[in-house]
């Protein structure tokens, strides 16, 4: 979906055409519900949370402004709306077992490998979720969402220096943590 | 080791020029020097090798499949929104409107339920007019026809048509079949009720205060009402089982 494309359909939506906001949804469903996955651990709170966003985003639709990008205002809804489930929810230890099942040609179709790095993944989700949340999120976007570190620092609402900051440091955490945790077992 | 990282662009401790590797600032080359130099330093490279392995580790990270029904729920969800009020009346004011008022469509074609309900109103709003001008105005007329009760209680009856005009034309708003049978029917009782009136006037107070009576309102009521009886005529036209 391009810029021009996007801006069509949230024009369309604007004029009262709802069901074109099923395009917004089908386009950025997996983002940000891998994100809200991501931060909560949950899959649960993961399914809440993404409805929220959508909801929240098409209630606001007119107050977007077209000089930004859409995804970056749509994750920073995201973003707030898991910052105060995180300030009142206990932690979920859910078992990350979806992790090991997709992608065709990927490491992931050997049971063995998938094995393998099945358990360095729980390993570095369990730990994951140990970082506090403006870390966690700053990594999550990072690596998992492979987003720019202007886009993180604009979603995060800080600096382009402090979003970097907060990957390195989170990098450390998680090193730190793998070690310790892998030593406990 | 100082030599290459100079060359590298860097003159930074090794473990800053890490840091800078694993936000992506370092370009291939100054990354394989970075390797290089850190060979002879057993301790960082260490550290460099497990956070390159998590760094890495992170970004294979599959990704998680949504639940299935997700885009229904949002949809659902979305359907079932009910605008803010404001933004309702912001809606209900900024909607396009024909405001054309083409009375010749009254004497050719068919007209709708909203069509011919207009034209009801405005008669209405016509009467309730004059009702208002007679209740606030007729004492100062004077004279002995005053007393006489029967035009004493002319404004309240022009209020009460303008009343049942009004009332006729929400009715005919439902566009149905009963709404057509109801407004031909009081069309013709309005009209006959205004010409009762006027020969309720005659013989009550007299030829020459009917007459003011008459073209106050009973004759311009009688045409207004032939004028909405051929509208309704027009709009029954629609259910021709009538």
């Amino acid at each position: 979906m391009d810029w021009k494309e996007q801006n069509e359909i949230i024009t369309r939506v604007l004029g009262g055409d709802r069901s074109a906001y099923t395009q917004v949804v089908n386009r950025y469903k997996g983002p940000i519900f891998n994100l809200a996955f991501r931060m909560t651990g949950s899959y649960h709170d993961a399914d809440d949370l993404t409805q929220e966003t959508f909801l929240k985003a098409y209630v606001a639709l007119g107050k977007f402004k077209g000089e930004r990008k859409f995804f970056t205002w749509l994750y920073t809804i995201s973003l707030n709306l898991i910052r105060n489930h995180l300030r009142g929810a206990k932690p979920a230890p859910e078992p990350l077992e979806a992790l090991c099942s997709s992608e065709p040609g990927s490491d992931f179709e050997n049971p063995e490998g998938c094995a393998i790095r099945g358990e360095e993944f729980r390993l570095l989700d369990l730990c994951v979720r140990k970082l506090t949340p403006d870390v966690r999120e700053a990594v999550v976007l990072r690596f998992h969402q492979g987003l720019s570190f202007e886009d993180i620092a604009e979603i995060s609402g800080c600096s382009l220096s402090a979003a970097k900051m907060k990957v390195y440091r989170g990098l450390e955490k998680l090193r730190s943590l793998m070690e310790e945790t892998t030593r406990e077992r | 080791m100082t030599k290459d990282l100079e060359t590298a662009g860097a003159g930074e401790p090794l473990e800053k020029l890490m840091e800078r590797a694993l936000l992506d600032e370092l370009s291939p080359e100054e990354k394989t020097l970075l390797e290089r130099d850190l060979q002879g330093m057993p301790g960082l490279q260490e550290k460099w090798r497990e956070l390159e392995r998590v760094a890495t580790l992170a970004r294979l990270t599959p990704p998680v499949e949504p639940p299935a029904d997700l885009d229904a729920k949002v949809m659902a969800r979305i359907e079932s929104l009910r605008p803010a009020l404001w933004v309702r009346v912001r809606e209900f004011l900024l909607q396009p409107v024909d405001t054309r008022i083409d009375f010749a469509k009254a004497f050719s074609g068919s007209l709708s339920g909203s069509e011919c309900s207009f034209y009801f109103i405005m008669a209405g709003f016509y009467f309730l007019i004059v009702g208002l001008i007679l209740m606030f105005g007729l004492g100062r007329f004077g004279g002995e026809w005053l007393m006489v009760k029967w035009v004493r209680m002319q404004p309240h009856i022009v209020l009460v048509t303008a009343v049942w005009l009004v009332v006729l034309g929400i009715f005919i708003l439902r566009d149905g079949e009963v709404a057509a049978r109801v407004a031909r029917i009081g069309t013709v009782a309005f009209i006959g009720l205004l010409l009762l009136d006027a020969v309720a006037i005659h013989f009550t107070a007299g030829f020459p205060v009917a007459l003011v009576f008459f073209f106050s309102f009973i004759g311009t009521g009688v045409l207004t009402g032939l004028f909405l009886a051929k509208i309704v005529w027009k709009h029954r036209g629609k259910y021709a089982a009538l």
